[in-house]
């Protein structure tokens, strides 16, 4: 299986707690360091340079039952971000890697300390698709919208 | 790591106003590194929808147009952010402008930032290629001068750059601080002390720093505390920027100390009002 940080395999478990097997990954590795060498760069394989914004990574994973999952990850390092900022860089990702015939599922958020209201009430869920659980649970957001849907985990 | 911004607003103050003034303040600030491809989108408390319309920043009417497509939309949620390009060093980096929605605004109006890449992930990076903290000085000061002649501005009351979560807590976790009234300053030293806060409690506490302000001696010692911890002071309105790592929370400390040995010699705190009161009371017998 291929090696990815620590972190990155928090999130994989806790979307398949049963277990899965790392397919594919690509790493920003600029920011995550060259250690993982059997993943591949991220910057390298969208064809971006140090300038461009840039998510964590991209990792394809396949749980023991089912079809093989793509998601995009943005994680929190040692400072701390805003939701805001980390969902923008997902888009922005997203945008170039759909180019490069990669079939994103989802997209991850990960340690993002949220501060705004992830409120939504009946009738946004409906219209607009955000589903929203508050408390100590984990905060779990899906877009409905057909190009992302995000997850904070 | 991202400034914040307030500004100084009252009930008749409108929402194309908040938006002009953030834009030609954040479009002073990055004008010397070429502010480019920018424009400024709507959003409702997350960003996740791709496609909302996007609005021209140069376009002399931008706050307006925007005011009027949030009021057609009726509701208050709606934030506005500006993204765009600048260069420092043939390095290109890409600064956010997130506008809060009217009901996220109290304390701060405007937020700027970068997104990560290779060599910055917060704005705070942008020092190593720049003087940063200098020109954002530079700007209010210019910036608030300028915003007496144009009906459109708001004037900037307060700036802090600090880390996420932190801006609404200690002064000693933030990395700049400026405030147009320097009175401020105290106030905010006096809410992060407990002991300061309690002798506060029947005391109007704007007027009690006022007045300890006007004492130069008081002066003079926050000047010689901010020479001893390298917090570089600059008056009029008053601007804050420690020159190493931790220096802000010594600065603090010390100043804590301080008005706490003045302060103790005019206020009580309540218990001790108490007992004041007790004495008294026994003085004449009852």
């Amino acid at each position: 299986m291929i090696k990815i940080p620590q972190k990155m395999k928090d999130v994989a478990s806790r979307i398949y707690p049963l277990g899965y097997y790392i397919m594919e990954a690509w790493i920003d590795k600029r920011e995550w360091g060259d250690q993982y060498s059997d993943a591949k760069d991220l910057r390298k394989e969208l064809s971006l340079t140090d300038n461009d914004t840039v998510c964590d990574a991209y990792i394809k994973i396949k749980p023991p039952t089912g079809n093989s999952v793509s998601i995009l990850l943005e994680i929190t390092g040692a400072r701390e971000k805003d939701i805001n900022k980390m969902l923008d860089q997902l888009k922005e990702t997203y945008k170039i890697i759909i180019t490069k015939d990669k079939d994103i599922d989802y997209s991850v958020i990960h340690g993002a300390n949220i501060q705004l209201p992830f409120k939504a009430e009946k009738s946004d869920y409906e219209n607009r698709k955000i589903l929203t659980v508050l408390g100590k649970e984990p905060k779990l957001t899906s877009s409905g919208s057909k190009s992302i849907k995000v997850f904070v985990v | 790591m991202a400034i914040y911004i307030s500004l100084k607003k009252n009930e008749k103050t409108s929402l194309a106003d908040r938006i002009t003034s953030t834009i030609q303040f954040s479009k002073r600030l990055l004008s010397q590194y070429n502010f480019m491809e920018s424009s400024a989108k709507i959003y409702e408390l997350v960003r996740i929808e791709q496609d909302s319309e996007t609005f021209d920043v140069e376009d002399l009417n931008v706050g307006q147009k925007i005011a009027n497509r949030i009021a057609s939309l009726k509701r208050s949620s709606y934030g506005v952010v500006i993204n765009g390009k600048i260069y420092i060093d043939s390095k290109i980096f890409h600064p956010f402008i997130d506008i809060l929605p009217p009901n996220r605004s109290q304390y701060y109006d405007f937020i700027i930032d970068v997104y990560e890449n290779a060599y910055a992930s917060t704005l705070e990076d942008l020092n190593k290629y720049t003087n940063l903290y200098e020109r954002i000085e530079k700007i209010i000061l210019s910036y608030n001068k300028e915003y007496k002649s144009n009906k459109n501005l708001l004037e900037i009351k307060t700036a802090i750059v600090s880390d996420y979560f932190k801006q609404y807590h200690d002064i000693k976790d933030w990395t700049y601080f400026f405030s147009k009234n320097v009175e401020e300053l105290i106030l905010l030293v006096f809410f992060n002390d407990k002991d300061l806060k309690n002798r506060l409690y029947y005391a109007p506490s704007f007027n009690r720093t006022k007045t300890l302000f006007n004492f130069d001696g008081y002066r003079l010692a926050i000047a010689k505390a901010a020479q001893t911890h390298k917090v570089a002071i600059k008056t009029g309105s008053i601007s804050l920027s420690p020159q190493k790592e931790d220096a802000m929370k010594g600065f603090v400390n010390e100043i804590t100390q301080i008005t706490k040995k003045l302060i103790k010699t005019t206020n009580v705190t309540k218990e001790e009002q108490i007992e004041k009161y007790e004495k008294a009371l026994k003085e004449i017998n009852y």
